[in-house]
């Protein structure tokens, strides 16, 4: 997948012939292009496997997620495009699939709230102790950023935790909403896992074994 | 001239994600490519 960074250097050089502009914005230009081709791939793969499927819903409710999360919590990486691709693509669509068929069992709404309060509890231990995982492309060490992403990181969870509640008080209204309330805490979990020692090492082992495949060495 | 256009609006575009990327954790998923230097500061 090292093709679509280097489809994004390729554009950026054009428009920077284009635009006339120096070597420091260009290479922003190919920053940010980068970030938009790896969702484009991403959204796409899962939009077509969850038309497909019939669980495009819950697979976009986790791919933005997981998404908005990490922008402020960080997690585990992969070290190619290629790996992040794949696990990404994986991830939501296992997920996706968990929550509209896997998990699709009546439980009362007391039952729910108990569920939903576990989730976030454990999320909130796990943002306590974890949050910001950085990695070595992208290093934070500013207290005032790690501050800022830390404060970020629990809105966000509180304001989800809000979202389930209201999907769970109104989810006789769309028999949609469960499932889609069953996505908002997968996120949270999964995202939770990328965040923790066992996450991040769960990433290394399937990256590797991913770029091994790739470069067509399976022996090891 | 539409050629022109269009690439300052891609660049525009592209410009805004990463300045947003570069004041948050990571990018988007789970790769990170490494951060342009004039982005570092933030």
């Amino acid at each position: 997948m090292k093709a679509l960074e280097k489809l994004a250097h390729n554009i950026a050089e054009k428009i920077s012939v284009q635009i006339a502009c120096d070597q420091d914005k260009k290479a922003v230009i190919a920053y940010g292009l980068t970030a938009m081709l790896q969702m484009a791939v991403i959204f796409t793969a899962i939009s077509i496997i969850g038309i497909l499927f019939d669980f495009w819903y819950e697979s976009i409710v986790i791919f933005s997620g997981v998404g908005i999360i990490r922008k402020s919590t960080g997690g585990a990486h992969a070290r190619t495009m290629y790996g992040c691709i794949l696990i990404s693509i994986l991830s939501i669509v296992l997920l996706s699939a968990l929550s509209r068929y896997g998990l699709n069992y009546p439980v009362n709404q007391p039952g729910e709230f108990g569920i939903t309060l576990l989730v976030f509890l454990s999320c909130f231990v796990v943002f306590y102790i974890r949050v910001p995982v950085d990695s070595p492309n992208k290093p934070i060490v500013k207290p005032e950023k790690i501050k800022r992403l830390r404060k970020q990181s629990f809105r966000i969870l509180v304001l989800l935790f809000f979202v389930s509640i209201n999907l769970i008080i109104f989810k006789g209204r769309n028999s949609r909403l469960p499932s889609i309330a069953n996505s908002v805490r997968l996120t949270l979990l999964w995202q939770a896992f990328t965040l923790t020692k066992t996450g991040i090492r769960f990433f290394d082992a399937v990256d590797s074994k991913w770029n091994r495949i790739a470069e067509g060495d399976c022996t090891r | 001239m539409k050629k022109r256009n269009l690439a300052a609006i891609v660049a525009a575009v592209a410009t805004v994600f990463a300045t947003t990327i570069a004041t948050s954790a990571c990018l988007w998923y789970f790769y990170q490519p490494e951060e342009p230097d004039c982005l570092k500061e933030n």
